[in-house]
């Protein structure tokens, strides 16, 4: 993993299967646009603290995204997540008392819908929070925008990222599949080998055999 | 397709000049795989896509017409596979050139 401060995007957002195909675009996006993305469960330590692991993603990276979509329960009788929120109060309060690179953290926070989080944490009614709707397209989109907004680098269209993250994923599939994963194996891969197959990706594709 | 590739010259060595320079580098990425996909366009909407082009070559309100337009498309272009994605890019079924063959 890099420990670039200046390319590192730490991503604070649901696990559950639902948000997966969301997950995944997220992730590769970062990747399509030149950022290292950095997240929680790219390490499975179990002799380390979660929190731990959290705070030190916060301070090596100088860009965040924080999907709050979990702020509603996904079941009835289920309670909502917290983590997300959690997570981004100690990104906040990182770039607000840290010194120094600290300072220049920015960051993306992503909702479902566009007000619905001024109901539940009133605190961010004076942030831009983008909404995607729980379509992929649309996390691309706005994490591609926010991206090129903020770092001045020149990307491709959100609709080229689009079409590149539905060619890749058949592409992961097929290439499991000849490595004899099943079903299970491809659906539990651990964030850290998808992470590995875009970079490898990407690679062949940047760097095609003659 | 061809694959473009774009080099950083003298005239970019800025470390600015540079990350405009990758950047315009992944935007001129060809894939050049020879599948042809059937992936989401707009709200309601699908699309044929042939890795390596440019853009969707078609656009369809109905994706049963979108897949056997596709299904068409790489019987006639002797294609390796077509490819189905749900709304949310993830492959759902994948059609061998060999089975569309043999129907």
């Amino acid at each position: 993993m890099n420990d670039d401060f200046e390319k590192n995007v730490f991503i604070n957002c649901p696990f559950d299967p639902e948000y997966k195909p969301l997950l995944q675009a997220l992730i590769f996006t970062t990747l399509l646009c030149r950022l290292e993305p950095r997240i929680a469960m790219e390490r499975d330590d179990c002799g380390e603290e979660r929190i731990d692991k959290i705070k030190e993603l916060i301070k090596n990276s100088k860009y965040s995204i924080h999907d709050i979509s979990r702020m509603e329960p996904l079941k009835r009788k289920e309670l909502p997540r917290f983590n997300m929120p959690f997570e981004l109060g100690l990104d906040l309060g990182c770039r607000t008392y840290g010194e120094g690179k600290l300072s220049t953290k920015k960051s993306l926070i992503l909702e479902k819908e566009l007000h619905r989080y001024r109901v539940v944490i009133s605190d961010l009614s004076g942030n831009d929070i983008r909404a995607h709707n729980s379509d992929v397209k649309e996390l691309i989109r706005n994490t591609r925008n926010w991206v090129y907004t903020t770092t001045d680098t020149d990307l491709p269209s959100a609709n080229r990222i689009w079409r590149s993250f539905n060619i890749f994923s058949s592409y992961l599939v097929e290439k499991c599949r000849e490595e004899d994963y099943d079903d299970k194996d491809i659906e539990e891969m651990p964030i850290k080998e998808y992470i590995d197959y875009i970079i490898k990706w990407r690679n062949v594709v940047e760097n095609p055999k003659p | 397709m061809p694959i473009k590739t774009i080099k950083i010259g003298k005239a970019e060595k800025t470390a600015e000049a540079k990350r405009h320079a990758v950047g315009r580098a992944i935007q001129d990425v060809r894939l050049t795989g020879d599948r042809i996909h059937v992936i989401a366009y707009g709200k309601e909407q699908w699309g044929i896509l042939k890795e390596g082009a440019e853009r969707l070559s078609k656009i369809y309100d109905d994706k049963s017409e979108a897949v056997s337009r596709a299904k068409e498309l790489a019987l006639k272009k002797s294609v390796s596979a077509v490819v189905l994605h749900r709304r949310n890019g993830m492959p759902e079924k994948t059609f061998n050139i060999k089975s569309l063959k043999l129907k």
